[in-house]
């Protein structure tokens, strides 16, 4: 972002206009929950509908769709002088705010309890991955 | 028109190119107190947006679903530079990393310390250091 507010003096109508909608495609995308933009052009961490089949022993299974993070966060790798010679900043779009949901799955014996509870996403952001939380490639 | 052009080209281009993880050139200050020097090196990191994705869920789904990926180098080679000024005792020479081409891939953790901060790394030059 930091080029397009450097380069906005002096810039015609059109061009403005073009920056613009560039910048609120940018900002506001971040945070449109139904956002029709296609993955590979997406630069924020979003909330984003998602669906899975949900099942436990002794139960059938039921799709269920709740809305989980997306998006691109920014990583590096810069050099240093000692081992292990790169500092490492690794984030990921995780979830910063969650609400739990609870469906009742079908067809369980009768001693399973139907309940099937699962998080869903509030808001999202780029963060650390939480292994008390969430499932992550990179232990912390 | 040229602005024009430029920004319709972000506009199309999106995510991948915007901020894409890639080479950017860094600055690495390197400070010997005892040799009276601090050496600002010239080399590169690698850094930009990786797409991830997470249902923290824990357990299968989870895992099938979760995508995580950070900009890495591909390969790193190891420079050497002298710093000047350096009493007989002190070894003048020490190494630096350059990182060579970068992608957004999944740490291993086997080969890599996947998070590591140092404790402190100068952004500048000490001031009562001469700056080569």
């Amino acid at each position: 972002m930091a080029p397009l507010r450097s380069g906005a003096h002096g810039l015609s109508p059109v061009t403005l206009l073009c920056c613009v909608t560039l910048a609120v495609w940018l900002c506001c995308g971040a945070h449109t929950e139904a956002s029709v933009l296609n993955l590979k052009r997406f630069i924020g961490c979003a909330v984003r509908e998602f669906t899975f089949l949900a099942r436990k022993p002794g139960c059938g299974g039921l799709h269920v769709t709740t809305d989980a993070c997306w998006g691109r966060c920014e990583t590096w790798e810069k050099p240093v002088l000692d081992p292990p010679f790169i500092e490492s900043h690794q984030r990921v779009c995780t979830y910063n705010e969650t609400r739990l949901e609870t469906v009742q799955l079908p067809n369980c014996s009768a001693d399973v309890d139907p309940s099937y509870t699962y998080p869903v996403a509030i808001r999202c952001d780029c963060g650390v991955c939480l292994t008390s939380t969430t499932e992550c490639i990179t232990s912390v | 028109m040229r602005m024009l052009f430029f920004c319709s080209l972000l506009f199309l281009m999106g995510g991948d190119v915007l901020l894409a993880c890639s080479l950017k050139n860094y600055t690495l200050f390197v400070e010997r107190h005892e040799c009276g020097h601090c050496m600002a090196i010239n080399t590169t990191m690698c850094s930009g947006m990786c797409f991830t994705q997470d249902t923290n869920v824990r357990g299968f789904v989870g895992k099938r679903f979760l995508i995580q990926r950070g900009c890495m180098h591909r390969s790193v080679v190891y420079l050497s530079a002298r710093m000047p000024g350096c009493p007989v005792h002190i070894d003048p020479l020490f190494f630096y990393p350059v990182a060579h081409r970068c992608r957004c891939t999944k740490c291993n953790t086997a080969k890599n310390e996947c998070v590591y901060k140092p404790s402190h790394i100068p952004s500048k030059c000490s001031d009562h250091l001469h700056a080569v």
